[in-house]
This record gives C-alpha cells, structure tokens and sequence, in this order.
C-alpha cells in the first residue's frame, strides 16, 4: 500500500467512514512497520489537537456567529483571533440552523443523527470477567455465576488439575535425571560464589540445584539456547532445562528459539519467554520486577498457596512488578532509563575508562531509552558508550574536532570530517534537564576527558538524527524523528550551551543549559595508539 | 543515602495532591491519545475517566514523580487495549498490542513540545479560509460525521470527508514547517 493511499485510510478512520474491508488493510499496515505507528500517531495527534483547539476556543460558536453577523457569502477570511478575544453569546447547539448561506449549497433535509447503542449486556458481564485494569488478559478470580455451573466448573476444574498432575508426572519422566546438567558457565565477570555452596568454576557444567553468589556477574547457558545473565549477589536454583528459580537478586535472560518459553520463577511469580529477552528482578521484600528488552514476556502473579492470582503481558519497553502479595500491579511502566540490569558482559568490562568532573555520570550499562522525558534530572548529565569498532565506510562529515570553544551558531562554519576507513568508538552524553513547573532548570558543567583522540564530535541536531543508525546502542530507544526536527545537540540563543574541545584532543568541557534535552556524541579512536602501522 | 532516599520516595509514591495536579497537566494528552485510538466520543469520554478514577484511585500504588507520565500513560494504553478486546465482538478490532504500544510511545515522546505543537496548529488554523473552518466546526465542535456534514451541507458524503482530509493534511504541513522554523 502506498503512503497516500495510507493516509487516507488513516483520515477515513478519524472520521469513522472505513469499510470493514477497508479498516482491515489500515490494521495490516500499521502493523507493517513502527514507522507506520508513528505517522498514525502523527496524523491523528493533527486531529486531536484541532480538536482539542475547537474545544477549548469554543471557536465553533465564534465563527457561527461571525458568519451570521458577517454575511459569509462575501468569502472573507474571518479573524479568528478577534473572534477570541470578543466570544459572542452561546448558542443553543443543539438546534441550530444552517451555518452558511453559500449559494453552492443545496441542502437536503437533516436526519437524525445515529447513535450506538451501549448498553449491552453482554459487555456489561465482559466487564464483569475482566475487572482488572491491567488491561492485558488479565482475569478475574470471581465471576457470578448460578450454584449449578458453579458445581460443573468445579468438576472440570478437578478434572483439569487431574490431568496436569499426570501430565506432570509424564513431564517429569522426560526432563533430565537429576545429576544430569543441562548448563554451562560460560564467562564471569568478579563471579564471587557463596563459601557454603557450590563454586563451579568457568566451562564447568552445573546440577540441577540450588547455587548463591555474593557478587559480580555469571553467565550461563541452557543447552536449549537460552543465555542468562546472573548479577550477584543473587540465589538461583537449576530446575529443569528450559527453567530456573530466582529467590533473590536479578538476571537477564536472551533466549533463542529453541529455548522459547523459557520460564524464570520467583517467590510470588512466573516470568515466560514470549520472545527474545528480559530481566527479572526478586527484591528483598519479596516483589518480583519483570522487564522486557525485546520481544515479549508473561508475567503472572500467584498467592503464598501457588494459587494464579493475574497476569499481564508486557512488551518491548515496558517493565511490571508482582508485589510480595502476588499482586500485579495496576499498571505497568516503562523501563526507566536508570534501570539497573546488566545486558551483556561487555557492559561490566569496559577498560576503557573515563574521566570525569562536574555534573555528569558514566553510566556503564546500556540505558533502556534516551528519548526525552524518560530520564530528567537537575542534577547530572549522563555518558555512555554506544557502539566500538565502528570502520567509517565512507567520510562522515558534520563534526568538530579542532580544540576551541564552539557555540551552536558556530557549528556549521568549523565542521570538518572524519576520513573513510576510520575506527571509532561513539559516545553519548545525555542531558535532559526537568521542566516541571515551578521547576529551577539548572546549568550543567562538566568536563569529560576520553581515554584516545577525540576524531569528532557531533553536536547538531540534525547530525545527530542522521549517525543515529550507525551508532546507536542496541537496544537502547533513540528519539523519534518526528516532525523532521529536534532539539538534540547544543542550544543556541541567549544561554546558549557552550562546547569546548581542550588542546589535548581527548577532553571536552561541557556547559549545557538545560533548556531543551541536549545530546552530543563524540567520535574517539578505536584503536589504542602504536596499533597503526 | 541518594539510593535510601529514593527508595523511600518509590515506596510512597506521589501525594493524591501531586497526582491530581500532574493529572490535570497530563489530561490533555491522555485525551488526545484515547482519541487516537478510540474514534467513538462516548467511549474516549468513558476510557479517560477510567483512567483518571485508577490514578486517583488510593488502593493504587503510585510511582515516584519523574514517572508518573509514562505511568498515566501506560494506564491509558491498558484500557484502550481493554476497549478493543471487549470490542472484539462487535466489530474489526483496529490495533494490535505493538500499534497501541507505538501510538502510547509516541505521545509520551512528544509531552515535552506539546504547547509548541498547539501553538503552531492555532497558528496554522487562523490561515484557513472560511469554508475550511466551517467543515472543522461542523465536524469537531458539532461532533459530525461526514455523513451528517453531507446532509446538512446538499454536498456528496465523499467530497466532504476528501475535503476533511485536505484540510488537516494543510494544517499538518503547516505546523510541521512551523515546528522547523520554531526549533
């Protein structure tokens, strides 16, 4: 389907005149692509909001009046700012002739208008069943029903749990003996094994059984595909190949096909593989966290007796918490930016260090998103490592990199490039001050000093959009390209931000406003100096 | 002692007071996204006020402050996905979980240019000739479809949702060009 032909389907939608037929090619398209989502989302944001104006305005009952007292046939464009700020008298809306006079205009007599009928039934009972607001499948313990269906659920129920038991037990018979393994510790990272337990050492194949660490990273792989990250300190137990207990600490876990519905369970809860990877977090109080990276998870809560309480499934972004109760939460959140699981073993390593000073923070696990209003403080800035080893495999133009102080408005004069075949690593520092009301926006200082040659930096909006794809961290959320612009880079205008690269070459001197949510990514070079011929 | 202090904060969660004054900020854009993706008024009216009794609601945990966007949000995406599920049996459901999820990520995306975006669209809306914003009355303030304008107006039901399209497809442009010049 064309984009135009797209957005009409989208414009027939806001006006409710889709064909069955029709509304199922606009589903199948949005469903086509995320960029899809987004331009809905746009079109139909034009549409709320000439709503939203309408209604706040009143601009109806302006121009009707306007039009009557103006004799519309003269076709003059009417002030609608005046219309503002003299409103005419309401108007009974409801029986109101016909606005305009345009001699064009053959009118037919008015019908009343349909309207739905809502009270129905069955949907009432609908709700009934599905009290819950967590929206997705989420059912409810209790429903009304007579004493007789009653007594034949229950029989079924019975019969169900009858039927599990045995398929259990067939179950049981068929996953590995019990002094069978069926993981792998594949790497550590400062693994530190509690004294008391067991203390496998890398490469060794781990028993199904219980195993605590007090610190550092693990990771272990099923030999059904799934690889888990383990974050001391933390208590697991092996249960079966495609399964593990978490009692305490966190883990992420990335699962291959092979290993799909890969099910991690905590105290008050089940966490199911729906797709590729997520991690779990069983804090002291007994609450399970269930966040999901990619892909999907089911998370469902159960009481002290095992008994299933609810569920919800979570996507992509989205995290949610089963409370000590067994409860879900009534709503589930996105994944903060600040979140605190370690994503792959590289995140721990990084040898590469910075330097800081002022008001700024290396985060050294991969943020979640940096889209704005997801992560705000006054207090800090942020700078992570997005991607290394990037080859250039054409010149990259639009960057600074001559020691000096550079204003917004100076960017564009002083831009050099970086050569073909370079080697990069990329860096992103984050600034996105608060903006709430009655909120003190505050003036960031910093000074970063990176561990090689800085080759470039990108500090324009525009740039920034474009050598997104090339370096953007997986699975960290970039902003939207909405509306063509941005405000990333550094700000122009009276307080304006100020960038400065130091005669060194591997240090940059921040002074960022605030104003708008600042990004600038820094270029440095990948290779350690005496790696070149 | 940062990380004691948050926690506490998180255990808390926001006073009823800081919720109903973040609500009244957010509430524009929570109706704004039900719209989207509710395209019958009487049940955008329904779903945000579910939405406003659950966060008001004080058998709700609530999150700390720096996310009580996404978390408002999130209840509006559950009970749009909530909407179309019972909707299920009525009709063609619309959107998926991932549509519905994207839509939600794009609003949330764009809480902080919202009053530039209204600012260029009032903008862009005193440049429409006077049929234009006659055809936007009718359609937004007197809450008509393109069937009922048609009646109204003796013009085919057609013309009337071509020219609607038209309209707000000008109004997008504009505000969009508008948006560049502002940023």
């Amino acid at each position: 389907m064309t984009e135009e032909l797209a957005i009409q389907l989208i414009h027939g939608y806001l006006d409710d005149t889709l064909s069955e037929e029709d509304q199922l090619r606009l589903r199948d398209w949005l469903e086509g692509s995320p960029e899809h989502a987004e331009l809905f989302a746009e079109l139909t944001m034009v549409h709320t909001n000439v709503q939203r104006l309408l209604e706040v305005n009143d601009l109806g009952d302006s121009i009707h009046t306007l039009l009557k007292n103006k004799n519309a046939e003269t076709g003059q464009t009417i002030d609608v700012g005046s219309a503002i700020e003299n409103p005419p008298a309401r108007q009974d809306t409801q029986d109101t002739p016909p606005l305009l006079d345009l001699p064009e205009y053959q009118r037919k007599p008015a019908k009343s208008r349909k309207t739905r009928d809502t009270s129905n039934n069955a949907k009432d009972d609908d709700h009934h069943a599905v009290l819950n607001m967590l929206g997705v499948r989420v059912y409810q313990k209790t429903v009304d029903r007579t004493p007789r269906q009653g007594n034949a659920r229950k029989y079924l129920a019975a019969a169900l749990i009858l039927i599990a038991v045995l398929l259990g037990l067939f179950y049981l018979n068929q996953t590995p003996a019990d002094n069978e393994a069926f993981v792998t510790l594949a790497a550590d990272h400062g693994l530190v094994w509690d004294e008391d337990g067991a203390q496998p050492a890398v490469g060794s194949r781990l028993a199904p059984g219980h195993y605590v660490t007090k610190e550092g990273i693990g990771e272990i792989l099923f030999d059904r595909g799934a690889k888990v990250l383990l974050d001391g300190p933390c208590r697991f137990e092996l249960t079966n190949d495609n399964e593990l207990t978490l009692h305490r600490g966190k883990l992420v876990a990335r699962i291959t096909p092979g290993a799909a519905k890969f099910t991690v369970n905590t105290p008050q809860a089940r966490v199911v593989d729906l797709g590729t990877e997520f991690g779990v977090e069983v804090s002291a109080d007994g609450s399970t966290l269930a966040a999901v990276f990619e892909g999907k998870v089911d998370l469902k809560g159960h009481d002290k007796n095992q008994t299933a309480t609810n569920n919800v499934v979570l996507s992509a972004g989205w995290q949610g918490v089963v409370d000590h109760t067994g409860s879900v939460e009534p709503a589930v959140t996105h994944i903060p930016y600040d979140h605190a699981f370690t994503r792959t073993l590289a995140d721990s390593y990084n040898t590469l260090e910075l330097e800081l000073s002022g008001d700024v923070k290396w985060n050294r696990r991969a943020p979640a998103t940096v889209r704005p209003e997801r992560f705000h403080t006054n207090k800090f800035a942020v700078v992570f490592n997005e991607r290394r080893n990037v080859k250039l495999a054409q010149p990259l133009g639009d960057v600074i990199r001559e020691p000096g102080k550079y204003k917004a408005h100076e960017l564009r004069d002083r831009m050099k490039k970086i050569k073909a075949g370079s080697v990069v690593d990329s860096y992103l520092i984050h600034f996105d001050a608060a903006r709430a009301e009655n909120t003190k926006v505050k003036t960031a200082h910093m000074t970063i000093k990176f561990p090689r040659p800085i080759l470039g930096v990108i500090a324009n909006n525009k740039a920034m959009f474009e050598t997104d794809k090339l370096f953007k961290r997986t699975g960290t959320k970039y902003p939207l390209t909405a509306y063509g612009t941005g405000v990333r880079g550094i700000d122009k205008g009276d307080n304006a931000d100020l960038l400065t690269i130091q005669p060194d070459g591997q240090t940059i001197t921040l002074q960022l406003s605030g104003r708008h949510y600042d990004h600038i990514r820094v270029l440095i070079d990948s290779e350690p100096p005496g790696a070149k011929d | 002692m940062q990380d004691e202090t948050t926690n506490r904060e998180k255990a808390e969660g926001m006073k009823v007071e800081s919720v109903a004054r973040r609500w009244a900020g957010i509430h524009p854009t929570v109706l704004s996204y039900v719209r989207s993706m509710v395209n019958r008024p009487e049940d955008v009216e329904d779903i945000v006020q579910q939405v406003a009794v659950a966060i008001l609601s004080d058998n709700t945990p609530r999150p700390d402050e720096r996310h009580f966007n996404g978390w408002v949000l999130g209840i509006a995406r559950n009970r749009v996905l909530k909407y179309w599920r019972d909707e299920k049996r009525h009709r063609v459901v619309m959107f998926n979980t991932d549509t519905i999820d994207r839509v939600a990520a794009y609003y949330l995306d764009n809480l902080p240019r919202n009053s530039l975006v209204i600012e260029a669209l009032e903008q862009c809306m005193t440049r429409l000739t006077q049929r234009a914003r006659h055809l936007l009355e009718l359609r937004y303030v007197r809450d008509m479809k393109p069937r009922d304008i048609s009646e109204r107006l003796g013009l085919s039901s057609r013309g009337i949702s071509v020219t609607l399209c038209r309209i707000r497809e000008s109004l997008r442009a504009c505000m969009n060009e508008r948006m560049q010049n502002a940023e």
